[in-house]
């Protein structure tokens, strides 16, 4: 279980991002309009956590000659992440 | 690298043995595998046999799928044809597109892994060779009487995604629309089958030595594959299950005046149906990933990355359903989300087609039939990737939803990632199982006759719906430019027609299974599945070193053949493979597997009958069925765990293993952790439903019982327990821990029970009534599926008492208990949650 959740790290923390952006975009919905503001800002926050944590993964990492198949499958999919977190966040934050 | 279980990966040196193999040893092994005689094919069990009747059934399928498209591009030929009354129409695409994906897509690639994995993972068979049976006779059975309705006025006709309130029994007051929820409902239990077998497969029947990262690519494909099914289905099962609720006994969830929602519907289907799409493609890559590299004589360029692709479309392909919902009028910020991730789904296709271009330019291509088959599939799906990309985007998607060119797009989808990558599947893996190869000759005409024809029928469509011409139109007016694209697309379907009709003959003519001698590996393919093998698969169980062992390992096909690997002879008799750990590979035991019997084939009988039934409204008979449907398959868990003589044996080499294991190195534990996963998936979606039903309508919610939620989850936790105790007591191993541990068990079971009846008496205190409002009707489904496990721990009490009355309670043999108390232990939650959640949300 450990192993395979450090495997997928990255798209683990793409998964929660994505169910953060569905929850607050469902709580935006469902609240006043004024309050529009707070929720982008809480899917900024939430966006800057899990890039953070995609870097955390990254770091621990590294880009070592020729790693095992976990460690370069967590590596490169928390990159992958972080550019599809950051993506999507844009159309959280600019819509 | 380091061991995962403690077992010396040293002791691989000892292969390839020397010296002469006892004899007598061959004739045993045959003996055990022997195949079927007479009507004994019915119940046979061996994957070579399951998997070529599971790929005939799907091909069937197609067929008949097919045969219906046909009759429609028929009627659409030409403007105001008289061919099909509209009523026939609208059950003619609901059942073509319902049996593709249903009934053919899914199951074929679920075939192809059944028939092909055990052999390329170098095992015997897969872990349950009797749930991949059952999986199997159920979904024919029950496709067949589905295929059926067609002939009785009687199939549905809401389209293949059922939307309500159509499908409502406002405006389908019919029995049709419940064949559907039915009949899906039961296919998708048939899925899920056997997705559990093939996780456990994968993860826990490869070769010795077949690390993770020597997994082939395929097995990849089909693990994540099975792993999208297991947290997939539970939607549509959820969904189907509650829609009928509605139908038969007025249960509001989606009639609005109740408080229901339609959108909730389309939020359930689309969880399931989008990542649906990406179930079928993840095999087909996969396959295509296989085949490739060995029609190109190279390995496959970025494994890795291709892996981390097939991974990566697994999470994103469930954060995208709502990119079919783009025009009910979401808020924005969801819609772009959702409009984001659909985007950038299409980014791991992309890198699986570059890889592929790579390798094909790397190495040296073949066009033979697989070849073809693979690189015109991959021309198709490209052209149907970028129409994805452009209803993407939600302003084109506006003009585009619900005409013809979402039809054109989800064709070229489904043909090239699925259907042309079967087709090189079939032409490359059919000298596997069979004694002759299919024809090359024949393979080109097909394969230019379907490219061409499928183009033909589709390239035009686009043209159709760009000018506007609606999808699910049973005809059209002339004089709107229509005219010619239709009559086209009618005759590519007619090329594609033939050319699926000569397939028919060339697999008429060569196609001979379940022959001692196979035609082999004709196309120098680098995988364990092309060692030579029997209906015991391969000889002896071989020690990989390789990601293409056959390219690499100098000599393996003698070695394995002569019987100088692990599992050379089966030391208990009977049939075995060996289970090994799911990352490394290490052998840990062996896995006795069971003889052919029938009572799967029963349990698959009465479960479709029950199920039929239900769905023509015979309540009585259908109760009947249900009982016996248990029965089979209580008869069924009967036969397994039973005592056992020999503790420890040989597996090659003199290297001893257990032939036994209990707890989270089992099989079956794995099994059943699977299971509880799909239900887990079905609760938290139950109580997305429940969550999602409040906040369309917050006014119409009633205040909960204030009542025993304290005692409730008090009894909760005592079950837990208790069960967990019950396998403490039982591996203390004292004089009386079977009768004390069986006591235990029995106990939670009760504790259980009566927690699940205090928190319907609180509700049914508080004046609950499902057909009053869409809450209670929620909170009636959460107690009602909860009151499903109730009766399973019942059952699963009388289950240990029963096997404590026939002394086979044994502490050294806890397999079963470890079992049941995780079955408990996950019910036990479950009820808490569902306890929990209606009172406290949304906290009046
Ligand atoms: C050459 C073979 C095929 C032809 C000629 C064909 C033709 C058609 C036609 C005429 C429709 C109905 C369009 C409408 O009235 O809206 C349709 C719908 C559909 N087809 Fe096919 N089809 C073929 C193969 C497939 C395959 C292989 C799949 C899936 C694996 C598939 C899946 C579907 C689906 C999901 C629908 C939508 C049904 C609905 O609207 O509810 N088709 N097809
Ligand atoms: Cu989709």
């Amino acid at each position: 279980m450990r192993g395979w959740s450090w495997m997928l790290s990255g798209l683990l923390i793409w998964a929660a991002h994505f169910s953060a952006l569905y929850a607050i975009a469902s709580l935006d919905a469902q609240t006043s309009a004024d309050d529009h503001t707070l929720w982008t800002s809480a899917a900024l926050v939430a966006t800057l956590l899990c890039l953070a944590g995609c870097g955390l993964v990254l770091a621990r990492t590294g880009f070592g000659a020729a790693p095992a198949l976990p460690d370069r499958l967590a590596a490169l999919g928390s990159l992958g992440a972080a550019v599809a977190i950051c993506w999507q966040a844009l159309g959280a934050l600019f819509g | 690298m380091t061991s995962e279980t403690g077992f010396d990966t040293g002791l691989y040196d000892r292969f390839p043995t020397r010296g002469p193999r006892p004899a007598g040893e061959l004739e045993k092994l045959e003996d055990a595998w022997c195949g079927p005689k007479g009507w004994q094919w019915i119940s046979a069990i061996n994957n070579n046999f399951i998997g070529v009747y599971y790929l005939g059934a799907a091909m069937l399928f197609f067929v008949l799928a097919g045969a219906l498209a046909l009759l429609m591009r028929t009627q659409l030929a030409l403007p105001m044809n008289g061919v099909l009354p509209q009523e026939t129409y609208n059950q003619l695409f609901t059942m073509h597109g319902t049996m593709m994906m249903f009934l053919f897509a899914v199951p074929a690639v679920e075939a192809l892994g059944v028939l092909l994995l055990p052999q390329m993972l170098g095992a015997r068979d897969l872990p349950f060779p009797r749930l991949s049976a059952y999986a199997f006779w159920a979904y024919l059975i029950g496709g067949l009487a589905f295929f059926g309705s067609l002939f009785f006025g009687l199939a549905p006709d809401g389209g293949w995604f059922m939307y309500p309130p159509l499908t409502g029994a406002t405006y389908s007051p019919g029995i049709n629309a419940d064949f559907w929820l039915l009949g899906i409902g039961f296919i998708e239990i048939s899925a899920i089958a056997g997705a559990i077998e093939i996780i456990v497969g994968v993860l826990r029947t490869r070769a010795p030595g077949m690390t993770i990262d020597k997994l082939p690519i395929f097995a990849w494909a089909m693990l994540i594959f099975a792993g999208m099914i297991v947290i997939a289905s539970p939607s549509v099962i959820l969904a189907t299950l509650l829609l009928e609720l509605e139908r038969a006994f007025g249960w509001p969830f989606f009639d609005p005046l109740k408080g229901g929602d339609p959108l909730l519907w389309q939020h359930l289907f689309w969880f399931f149906g989008h990542p649906e799409v990406y179930i079928i493609f993840l095999p087909a890559a996969g396959a295509m990933s296989t085949i490739i590299p060995a029609i190109a004589r190279t390995e496959l360029v970025g494994y890795r990355l291709v892996v981390l692709a097939m991974l990566a479309t697994g999470f994103i392909s469930f954060g995208v359903w709502a990119h079919h919902m783009f025009t009910v009028g979401m808020p924005r910020m969801s819609v772009n989300v959702f409009s984001a991730a659909s985007m950038a789904v299409s980014v791991p296709a992309g890198v699986q087609v570059f890889a592929w271009i790579a390798t094909l330019a790397a190495g040296r291509m073949r066009f033979n039939t697989p070849g073809l088959f693979a690189v015109g599939g991959l021309v198709i799906f490209v052209v149907g990737g970028l129409s994805g990309v452009m209803v993407a985007m939600v302003p084109f998607d506006w003009q585009a939803h619900d005409t013809y060119f979402i039809v054109a797009h989800l064709h070229y989808v489904l043909i090239g990632g699925m259907v042309f990558p079967l087709f090189a599947a079939i032409y490359y893996w059919t000298p596997l199982v069979s004694a002759r190869p299919l024809s090359e000759r024949m393979g080109r005409w097909i394969f230019w006759l379907m490219f061409a024809g499928m183009h033909l029928t589709f390239l035009p469509m686009h043209l159709t719906g760009l000018m506007g011409m609606p999808r699910r139109v049973y005809t059209y007016l002339p004089d709107r430019g229509w005219e010619l694209p239709n009559l086209l697309s009618t005759a590519g379907a007619y090329l594609f027609g033939i050319a699926v009709l000569l397939w028919g003959i060339d697999m008429a003519r060569n196609f001979r299974p379940f022959r001692r001698k196979n035609a082999g590996n004709i196309y120098d393919g680098p995988g364990l599945e092309w060692l030579p093998n029997d209906l015991y698969s391969v000889r002896s169980i071989p020690v990989v070193t390789s990601l293409y062992p056959l390219w690499d390992q100098k000599g393996l096909s003698r070695d394995v053949a002569t019987g100088r690997y692990f599992l050379p002879d089966n030391p208990t008799g009977g049939r075995e493979t060996l289970v090994t750990s799911p990352m490394n590979a290490e052998p840990q035991f062996l896995l006795r597997m069971p003889k052919p019997s029938g009572w799967h084939v029963w349990a698959a009988v009465f479960t479709a009958a029950f199920f039929l039934l239900l769905t023509v409204q015979a309540y009585a008979a259908a109760a009947l069925f249900g009982m016996l449907a248990v029965y089979t398959m209580f008869h069924w868990c009967w036969l397994l765990d039973r005592p056992m003589t020999q503790p420890r044996v040989d597996i090659g080499a003199g290297i001893l293993a257990p032939s036994y294991a209990a707890g989270p190195a089992s099989h079956g534990w794995w099994a059943m952790a699977i299971t509880l996963v799909v239900a887990g998936m079905v609760v938290l979606l139950a109580g997305f439903s429940y969550v999602f039903l409040w906040s369309s309508r917050p006014e119409l919610w009633k205040p909960p019982p204030d009542d025993a939620l304290i005692a409730i989850l008090g009894l909760y936790a005592v079950a837990a327990l208790l069960a967990w105790l019950a396998v403490r007591l039982l591996t203390h191993d004292g004089p009386r821990s079977p009768v004390v541990s069986t006591l235990s068990m029995v106990l939670s079971v009760a504790a259980l029970n009566a927690a699940g009846g205090l928190d319907v008496a609180g509700w049914l205190g508080a004046g609950l009534d499902p057909q009053a409002s869409s809450q209670y009707a929620a909170v009636t489904a959460l107690l009602a599926w909860q009151g499903l496990f109730l009766a399973t721990a019942a059952l699963m009490g009388l289950y240990i008492g029963l096997r404590l009355a026939f002394r086979y309670v044994l502490a050294r043999q806890p397999a079963t208990f470890e079992v049941v108390a995780l079955f408990l232990a996950f019910s036990a939650g479950q009820g808490a949650f569902v306890a929990v959640l209606p009172r406290l949300f949304p906290g009046i």
